[in-house]
């Protein structure tokens, strides 16, 4: 539950609540002391939820499956290999790799996802409210998004084992020549996987990927140059130099990367084509000129149920036994809103009333 | 709203106002959506499919015997033989047969493999050690504890090289004969140098220092792995380069393999000899084995290898196989998102950008 307060006496209310807004100004600083979030004004409150709210929960909510994804798919190609190694617990990479490969090289990129990522620009998210339901409920973390990609780690890292296992079979490969072409598909999986799931790229991104493709190798072709016995039993003395130098070594990577990732980008891509999400379609307005975009956008709001929006794709929040304020939000349409720069929240007791007819002018209208 | 801060006053504590901490760096927002990606898909088909028939070619043009000889003919009588361990000084040995219908063009790689041996057991690998490899002093007499129970003998004398590893080096030898006519043979020559990677002979695996003294001296106070039928510095007294703890067999036999069944590199054909300069002719080839190696004990197999190599590899089909399976399922899908473009995106029923 959220709740909003200024004064003393709602420094309960906020402590009580899931989240907690406190207002500073007139009212003094007792209910800012006590909040999660501060902010100075009641109309920032509008920003506050429907821009900050829903990028907030989209980050973390895709955010945190990335990690859970990412680290299924590693530890479950450890453990194909134990098949083949009498489960005694051998891996096929040297485990300073496998600590740095966590740490290291694929550590950065979630985070700058979790934090910079902008599915669906600040005024889109402002003129559509409705775009807010899609993290209420049945949002983007539930169990169907999250088993699905524990599934998808779990073929991923099939994929990323038995591709180069069976390339290799019977031949002369020892452990750890086999295991580096594994370590560097997991990389690229892994960051690729990624980058189908970013939504706007910004320099840094670019920076902070390509950057730790360039650290996983730099780091692991000095380490390669230098160990000579540093490290039994891999002690993998110029291994990966050598890997660089076969051919067979970027026929997998290549191989193993493209049918690891073939299913979540085709159905991301289908799905995308046939059944747009509403936020895909917020993304889609974004790309609009501004007046054609406030077409489609009164346009979209405008038809309920038609067959732009499926109502079912907005899901409903979890127990409203009240009209919650998105909901009145739907039915005061004014310029004011499309516009996305309303400062005032008094819309509910003015417009409300002209709500009604103003449906009605819309229909006749368009 | 300009960049200018006050440094006291209401104003005081609040952000930068710039694009990086305002979040409106520019950004680029690709769409996953049929028409911008079926480019894509075509061409990534396209270069699977190029790959795959390239590859299958050049596998094509390989060529491969596999031989399992621990049973094979009488072969069987050293097996047997190898069954009981108060046997083991005794020396056997076979013969087998075969024949190539087809000759080999080019370097011909003669391995021998094993099937159903774990050289990839996690304390079999641990039971080694590289710094009495790298002949260190200090290590020679004084092998690490991972090396246990495979460390000293009986006696306490200290072990060279010790570990499991070492002692579990694959023993059998091979002589290849061929025999162009029903009278004539020809031993085919197989240089045996020359078979390890460069790093390995030259930095990771070195004798001890041996200033004046021979090899044997320098060994001094070490025994052989109890294994073995000679010491180390035995392993091949004709050649010093080859000798010691830079023995190639040797070194190709540390590096464990990853999988069960693996080949291991024997010998590479020596075609400055005349009669091979083009590889091995076609006809009847006997391998005269001295059986050692026993497999009974974890049911395993011997197997002989005797192929040619293209620049990636020996012969397995899976990789060019798999690159055409992949080029045709990328087709289909590029086919079904033409169809869903077709139906669905193109005449802008879904907001098109």
């Amino acid at each position: 539950m959220f709740v909003s307060g200024d004064g003393a006496n709602d420094v309960n209310m906020i402590q009580a609540a899931d989240i907690g807004i406190g207002i500073s100004g007139q009212e003094g600083m007792q209910a800012v002391m006590a909040s999660d979030f501060a902010i100075s004004r009641f109309k920032h409150l509008k920003r506050l939820l429907l821009v900050h709210g829903h990028w907030c929960y989209t980050r973390l909510a895709n955010m945190v499956i990335y990690f859970f994804y990412k680290n299924v798919a590693y530890v479950n190609l450890l453990f194909w290999y134990q098949f083949f190694c009498g489960f005694t617990a051998m891996t096929m990479i040297d485990y300073w790799l496998m600590i740095f490969f966590n740490l290291f090289f694929t550590s950065t990129p979630p985070i700058l996802f979790g934090i910079f990522d902008k599915d669906v620009s600040a005024e889109v998210l402002q003129g559509v409210p409705e775009l807010y339901r899609t993290g209420q409920g049945k949002g983007e973390y539930n169990f169907l998004t999250f088993w699905i990609s524990i599934l998808d780690a779990f073929y991923q890292s099939l994929v990323c084992f038995f591709i180069p296992y069976l390339a290799y079979q019977d031949s002369d490969v020892d452990i750890f020549t086999f295991g580096t072409p594994l370590n560097t598909v997991a990389l690229f999986t892994i960051l690729l996987h990624l980058a189908i799931e970013i939504k706007s790229w910004t320099v840094v991104h670019w920076i902070i990927m390509l950057g730790s493709v360039a650290l996983y190798f730099i780091v692991t072709l000095a380490y390669s140059a230098v160990c000579v016995t540093c490290n039994p039993p891999s002690n993998p003395y110029w291994i990966l130099q050598s890997q660089m130098a076969d051919p067979m070594f970027y026929l997998i990577c290549t191989l193993s990367t493209v049918v690891a990732l073939l299913p979540r980008y085709t159905f991301h891509v289908l799905k995308n084509s046939v059944a747009p999400s509403p936020l895909l379609q917020g993304r889609q307005l974004d790309r609009m000129e501004p007046s054609t975009r406030d077409q489609w956008i009164k346009e979209w709001r405008g038809f309920r149920g038609g067959p732009l929006v499926k109502r079912y794709e907005l899901s409903d929040p979890p127990s409203p036994t009240r009209a919650t304020p998105v909901d009145f939000f739907t039915e005061s349409l004014t310029d004011a809103d499309f516009m996305g720069d309303d400062n005032s929240l008094n819309v509910i007791t003015d417009n409300h009333h002209r709500a009604v007819q103003y449906d009605d002018n819309l229909f006749r209208k368009l | 709203m300009g960049k200018a801060k006050d440094k006291s006053g209401p104003l005081a504590r609040r952000p930068d106002n710039s694009a990086f901490k305002q979040q409106r760096l520019p950004a680029w927002s690709p769409m996953l959506t049929a028409n911008t990606v079926l480019p894509f898909f075509y061409l990534l088909a396209l270069i699977c499919m190029l790959l795959g028939v390239w590859l299958l070619l050049t596998v094509q043009s390989t060529q491969e015997i596999k031989l399992d000889y621990t049973e094979l003919g009488n072969c069987d009588q050293c097996f047997q033989l190898r069954k009981n361990v108060s046997y083991a000084a005794q020396t056997c040995s076979c013969k087998v047969e075969f024949s190539i219908d087809r000759a080999f063009k080019g370097d011909v790689f003669f391995y021998y493999g094993l099937k159903n041996f774990h050289q990839n057991l996690r304390r079999y690998m641990d039971s080694r050690d590289d710094e009495q490899t790298l002949g260190r002093n200090n290590k020679l007499k004084n092998p690490s504890s991972y090396c246990e129970p495979f460390a000293k003998d009986a006696e306490g004398v200290p072990i060279a090289p010790c570990g499991a590893v070492a002692n579990s080096m694959f023993n059998d030898s091979f002589t290849l004969t061929y025999h162009p006519s029903r009278s004539r043979t020809i031993p085919v020559p197989l240089l045996r140098k020359g078979l390890t990677w460069y790093t390995d002979k030259n930095v990771k695996f070195r004798n001890p220092k041996t200033d004046n003294l021979t090899l044997a001296a320098a060994f001094e106070g070490t025994r052989q792995p109890l294994y073995w039928q000679k010491p180390v510095y035995d392993l091949d007294p004709d050649n010093p380069t080859n000798n010691g703890f830079i023995n190639e067999d040797l070194i190709i036999w540390m590096r464990e393999a990853a999988f069960p069944n693996f080949k291991k590199l024997y010998g590479i054909l020596n075609r400055a000899d005349a009669s091979f300069t083009k590889g091995l002719p076609k006809g009847n080839y006997t391998i005269d084995i001295s059986y050692n190696f026993p497999v009974q004990y974890f049911q395993g197999r011997k197997v002989v290898v005797l192929t040619t190599l293209t620049w990636f590899g020996g012969q397995n089909h899976f990789l060019p196989i798999a690159y055409l399976v992949t080029s045709s399922l990328i087709l289909l899908m590029a086919v079904v998102l033409t169809l869903a473009w077709w139906k669905f995106g193109k005449d802008g029923k879904n907001m098109k950008e």
